[in-house]
């Protein structure tokens, strides 16, 4: 299988926190791309281009790059000084371990789509 | 095909977080034309089969999402005529002069309606240099790109008192709903409005939080052109959110998927001929999910609820 493309870039672990599972991504992946390239996650996740927020986590340690702007409704600056990021717009520059957070959306569930969305997003 | 003094939805203006990728997704994927570029930046694009001026504009800014839309009506007399009608139900207008912050456009009225969203009217603007043919007309002139969008077709909207915003389209847009969604205490989850015979002009789903906006939708030729659409989000690695399948609502083949800024956008064919005076079509909520996506006939939570 190759998928990793350029054996010559950097690999870092992610380690999810929440389900101690730990997965490569490479230095030119944006880290949802590489979970999602393991096949399942510890979050949801939609545009995948910063706008809706889906796949918002924290960053308990390690550096990442921050490739694409974070959609500022998701993201407040406070978030982001405190390692709060869009996994779709970032990419590994260490070893990372991540944690999850409520999202906006999940703190917007009290609206009347719930009641027929059954399980809602799921996490 | 407008039936109505409401001719169409003629303009839409969006946020996005990364102008030169966004924009290349709309050019060269979607295969919109570049008309031309504001002094603050934004950038006016159009399909090659509209006449007029442009259709969409797109706006730098920290967050995706919808700025406003404009809707082209008849004349002089139905633009004043609208204005006041709008002052009347409720909403405070405001003008924007012609040529100002959209090249090529007339004068524009301008409210925002109780679920949040900003919305105009405009009777004069401008034809596109680039615009089809008029004369003997061959069916274009430069082979259309990408994805081959031929309009900006329709939107759907995502806001609170989607009832009173039905009520203000009738009344004052003078439109009509073809389909609606109601929940099981017959409050309304979803309507689709249209002025004209297409299935809807615009869409709004009842939501808490005010000004969303779901996706854009871009009138394909046919089938076969959902196919192609498919291919370009192969090959360009855009996310896909659900298709290609079919709507039993509004009967449109579909696609929808996300721009590199996170806007959601429909790509969509057929769909069935309305008319005023056929009866409403009603969805119950329980059944909204066949009604969306008539071949999976099951739920896509992310289609629902991702929004920007």
């Amino acid at each position: 299988m190759i998928f990793l493309g350029d054996m010559t870039l950097l690999k870092y672990d992610i380690t999810v926190e929440d389900t101690g599972e730990t997965f490569v991504c490479h230095e030119n992946e944006f880290i949802l791309n590489a979970m999602l390239r393991r096949g399942n996650g510890p979050i949801s996740h939609g545009c995948c281009g910063g706008g809706c927020g889906v796949c918002k986590m924290r960053i308990v340690s390690g550096l990442v790059f921050i490739e694409k702007r974070m959609s500022a409704e998701h993201i407040t600056r406070e978030e982001r000084e405190n390692g709060i990021a869009l996994l779709c717009c970032v990419k590994p520059r260490s070893d990372i371990v991540l944690t999850r957070v409520t999202t906006t959306h999940e703190l917007q569930r009290a609206n009347p789509l719930t009641a027929i969305n059954g399980g809602a997003l799921k996490l | 095909m407008a039936l109505n003094k409401l001719l169409r939805p003629g303009l839409i203006q969006l946020r996005v977080l990364d102008l030169d990728k966004t924009l290349n997704f709309y050019k060269n994927i979607l295969g919109l034309d570049e008309v031309c570029r504001t002094s603050d930046g934004r950038v006016c694009l159009k399909t090659y089969d509209e006449f007029d001026h442009h259709s969409v504009t797109l706006r730098l800014a920290d967050t995706a999402g919808f700025d406003y839309a404009a809707f082209k009506v008849d004349s002089p007399e139905t633009l004043e005529e609208m204005k006041e009608k709008t002052i009347k139900f409720g909403y405070a207008v405001d003008e924007v002069p012609a040529n100002s912050n959209q090249p090529g456009f007339g004068k524009r009225y301008g409210f925002t309606i109780c679920t949040g969203h900003r919305f105009e009217i405009y009777c004069d603007v401008e034809l596109a240099e680039k615009g089809p043919q008029i004369k003997n007309p061959d069916i274009w002139t430069t082979p259309p790109r990408g994805m081959r969008a031929i309009r900006l077709d329709h939107f759907l909207l995502y806001g609170p008192n989607i009832e009173e915003a039905e009520r203000f389209c009738k009344e004052v847009f003078g439109m009509y709903s073809p389909e609606v969604c109601n929940l099981p205490d017959g409050k309304r989850l979803a309507t689709w409005l249209t002025s004209s015979n297409k299935p809807h002009d615009f869409a709004f789903v009842e939501y808490d939080k005010p000004g969303k906006i779901h996706h854009i939708g871009f009138y394909l030729e046919n089938w076969t052109d959902v196919g192609n659409a498919a291919d370009w989000m192969a090959i360009h690695r855009l996310k896909r959110d659900i298709g290609p399948t079919r709507h039993a609502i509004t009967r449109g083949q579909t696609i929808y998927f996300w721009e590199p800024s996170g806007n959601r956008i429909e790509v969509y064919s057929g769909g069935y001929t309305a008319y005023p005076d056929n009866p409403l079509r009603i969805w119950d909520s329980d059944m909204l999910w066949r009604g969306l996506f008539y071949y999976e006939g099951e739920m896509l939570p992310s289609f629902l609820e991702i929004v920007t």
